[in-house]
């Protein structure tokens, strides 16, 4: 049973050298509880594929289907329901909004789903010591450094334990470290909570950790490779050095 | 913690911005209901004994502009404020709010923030136009014009205001309904290319030996934005530049009209022996205030309710003119001067029957004025021929009378021989001054003059006020537009900082940046306001010269002083923004 699947995905765009295909005619599964890489050479539309998923870009054409809705037959009502309830999103520039607080970003998945105050203070609890900015949570979002950042938006992302993580880059900005600490905390939600996580990535590491890493070229995916393969990481290394 | 209280702090987080929505609206209702307050005032623009109708045809103009002012940039002021919250909800729309929660959100704010400004309008325009009003009468010293408390303003500036606010907000409301949220994400960042113009700009900075290129980058930013403010504040500067060319030129017309309305300085007039004064009297009142009479004159004519008849070898001698009427005819007379900038009917009468039967024809007509104006007379001149008017003298019905005309020495000095002379027929009249002064009252250029000189006054102060608002209202708008961007501004200023601009060339990017935004429509508008005033004024009053000459200063005026004040502008920018 596939979460996310999508077919003959095509996204352009018309710039001043001519028309860019940017995606063409793109296939794609993820099942259950899988954790899937894709990694691929900077400007390759790796996050246009990803907006395109999650239905925050809409794509010329193409069929994208999440548990057991197709994508573009959603109204906008559901789709926003949808995300609320099932989706986790880090955003490659994170996406915070500086009108608010640390906490109250990372809570506001909660607050726009309406749980109450006590649900709110243990998911916050949760979430924070797990990404480690237990600290930070009354600072601005002025106020803290691109590494703080990050993990703010990963706890923003996982507060309201969505069945999907859709995450651009979620290690960008962090050092050897927290990248470990966000890997593990990735890890433990998707065994707890099974949920299926689709990740953006340039680091080696954050790829050996998934299940799957597809590489993403000129318009197409163009290798895959399987943790179930023999030298898995070997073989990652190879793919991410192209 | 629920969504009310984020929204709250969303609210103070964008307070300026807020702030700014609210001002910009503030300031066109203000501007819109001040007009609105003196043209539906009926004092104002009915009353022709007080205000010149001149004047009162003058406030159209600008009531229009101010209308059409509100209606453009009540709109263009609600984008601006959506704008700047447009990632803000791309991000809640990731997050899984709807959009019909956003878009009514974004609703109430606006209408709640409208609401406000429309009530704060209100009462400050009342105040002002209060002041408008108390200074024409404390100030100018014209009795008749009193500001009392009407609601017909009240009903159009809201009629008008509501229903743009409404369109405005329904129509961009529903602006977060249809962009893909990844293009809202992008907002703030979207780059925009350059047009046409500023490419050439460029082109041409860079010809006179300096790069501009960092400094044409802070320009092109919100390119849509800025053109619809240039166009706006064009505008506004074109008609504060006609306004003052039109000022000038219908100020100078005031006089050339008294001068050519009164060609004999006193005038009165008998009618069956009211009114009447001895030759040798008049002579002894105008010796004892010390002016001379250099001619004393007198005409005969008859009247009825809407004619005023004259012989016609009476004018041709008196006034050389070379008109022929037979009997049997006569002749349309209009005694006025077509360029005088007043619309006057010339539709001539084609055909009478006097009281005796007698039928007359019309041979034509001929505009020309030959004496000064008097209530005495009727409002249309018809010149007989010398039999049928003496006939006509002898019935009855008709009344008949003289007219006195006199030339004196100095006719400036005149005035307490016109007040004695006054006083003197109104005594052998026996009637009231107020009478006196309806039916017999006496003409003169003095007083024709004293009438220019307020009209004149009047005139200035109500341009002024208007001007005024005009002026300040388009500086309103680039500032604000200014202060919009100074966030962006601000980052990129940062940046370069760190790239190692100094701080002395920021202040000369700002400077530029701030030349560019305060000049240009000044200079554009200079060129279309001197078009204008000379085709309006060239069709109305031969003034143009005078009009493009006044409206040149007053441009040339305006641009100096921005021009100088830009440093000082950029210097507040530049602490604002390091
Ligand atoms: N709005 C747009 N208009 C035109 N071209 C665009 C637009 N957005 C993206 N592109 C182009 O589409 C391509 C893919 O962009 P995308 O952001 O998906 O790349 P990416 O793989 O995420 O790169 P990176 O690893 O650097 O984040 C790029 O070449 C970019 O220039
Ligand atoms: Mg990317």
């Amino acid at each position: 049973m596939y979460v996310l699947k999508a077919e003959g995905l095509c996204k352009s765009y018309q710039t001043s050298e001519g028309i860019l295909n940017v995606l063409d005619h793109v296939c794609f599964q993820m099942k259950q509880g899988e954790k899937v890489a894709v990694v691929g050479p900077s400007g390759s539309g790796k996050t246009t594929f990803l907006h395109a998923l999650c239905g925050i870009d809409k794509p010329d054409s193409g069929m994208i289907q999440i548990k057991d809705n197709i994508l573009s037959e959603m109204s906008d009502d559901e789709l926003s329901l949808f995300r609320r309830k099932h989706f986790g999103m880090i955003f490659q520039d994170f996406q915070l909004l500086e009108s608010l607080n640390i906490r109250e970003n990372i809570l506001l998945p909660l607050i726009l789903d309406g749980r109450d105050e006590g649900e709110q203070k243990r998911c916050l609890q949760q979430v924070a010591s797990a990404v480690g900015i237990e600290k930070l949570l009354d600072k601005g979002i002025t106020e803290i450094s691109g590494g703080q950042k990050q993990r703010v938006a990963i706890a923003r992302a996982f507060i309201h334990q969505p069945e999907i993580i859709f995450a651009d880059e979620p290690t960008g900005n962090l050092d050897c470290k927290s990248t470990t600490d966000v890997i593990n905390c990735m890890t433990k939600m998707s065994e707890n909570f099974h949920t299926s996580e689709l990740i953006v990535t340039h680091d080696l590491y954050v790829a050996s950790f998934c299940d799957r890493v597809l590489l993403l070229e000129n318009g197409n995916f163009t290798g895959e490779i399987c943790r179930e393969e023999k030298n898995f990481a070997k073989k990652v290394m190879t793919l991410m050095s192209v | 913690m629920t969504f009310s209280d984020i929204s709250k702090k969303m609210i103070h987080f964008h307070f300026s911005k807020y702030k700014l929505f609210f001002l910009c609206n503030l300031f066109v209702t203000v501007l819109f209901f001040c007009y609105a307050s003196i043209f539906t005032n009926h004092d104002f623009m009915d009353n022709y004994f007080v205000v010149d109708s001149m004047i009162s045809s003058n406030i159209i103009l600008p009531s229009i502009l101010s209308a059409l002012f509100l209606v453009l940039f009540l709109p263009f002021s609600y984008a601006v404020f959506l704008s700047a919250r447009k990632r803000e909800y791309g991000v809640l729309f990731c997050l899984g709010m709807r959009r019909k929660e956003a878009v009514r959100n974004l609703m109430l704010d606006g209408l709640i923030v409208s609401g406000f400004a429309l009530i704060a309008a209100l009462a400050i325009g009342t105040v002002l136009s209060a002041l408008f009003y108390g200074f024409i009468r404390y100030g100018l010293g014209i009795e008749g014009l009193k500001w009392r408390f009407d609601i017909a303003p009240y009903q159009i500036t809201v009629l008008l205001y509501g229903v743009t606010t409404l369109a405005t907000i329904l129509l961009q409301g529903t602006c977060m309904y249809f962009p893909q949220i990844a293009q809202l994400l992008k907002t703030p960042f979207q780059a925009e290319k350059k047009g046409k113009i500023l490419c050439y700009l460029e082109r041409v900075s860079a010809w006179f030996g300096k790069s501009k290129k960092i400094e044409f980058s802070f320009l092109v930013r919100h390119k849509r934005n800025w053109s619809i403010r240039y166009v706006m504040s064009i505008f506004m500067l074109t008609a504060v530049i006609v306004l003052v060319g039109l000022c000038a030129g219908i100020n100078q017309s005031f006089y050339c009209d008294a001068e050519r309305y009164a060609p004999y300085d006193v005038l009165y007039t008998d009618v069956f022996d009211v009114n009447y004064i001895k030759e040798q009297e008049v002579r002894e009142l105008a010796n004892s205030n010390h002016v001379k009479i250099t001619e004393y004159s007198q005409l005969g004519f008859a009247r009825d309710q809407t004619f005023n008849y004259f012989p016609v070898s009476l004018i041709n001698e008196k006034f050389g003119c070379e008109y022929h009427v037979n009997q049997g005819q006569f002749l349309n007379l209009f005694p006025y001067d077509l360029l005088d900038g007043y619309s006057h009917d010339l539709t001539p009468v084609s055909h009478i029957t006097l009281e005796n039967d007698l039928e007359l024809e019309s041979i034509g007509s001929d505009i020309r004025i030959l004496f000064n104006q008097n209530p005495t007379f009727a409002d249309r001149y018809l010149i007989l021929n010398d039999t049928d008017f003496k006939q006509l003298a002898k019935e009855s019905t008709y009344w008949s009378g003289r007219i006195y005309l006199l030339q004196l020495d100095e006719w400036k000095k005149s005035a307490d021989f016109l007040k004695d002379l006054q006083l003197r027929l109104q005594e052998n009249n026996n009637v009231s001054e107020q009478d006196q002064q309806i039916y017999y009252a006496v003409s003169s250029k003095l007083e024709k003059f004293r009438k220019a000189h307020t009209s004149s006054r009047f005139l200035i102060f109500v341009m002024s006020y208007m001007i005024g608002l005009f002026c300040f209202t388009q500086w309103v708008l680039v500032h604000f537009g200014i202060l919009a961007e100074t966030d962006e501004i601000k980052r990129s200023i940062h940046s370069l900082r760190l790239l190692g601009v100094t701080r002395g060339e920021v202040f000369s990017y700002l400077r530029f940046k701030n030349k560019f935004r305060f000049l240009p429509q000044i200079a554009v508008s200079f060129l279309t306001a001197q078009i204008l005033i000379w085709i309006l004024l060239h069709k109305l009053y031969h003034l143009e010269i005078l009009g493009c000459i006044a409206g040149a200063g007053v441009g040339a005026f305006i641009f100096c002083l921005t021009a100088l004040s830009i440093k000082r502008y950029s210097q507040k920018e530049f602490d604002r923004i390091t």
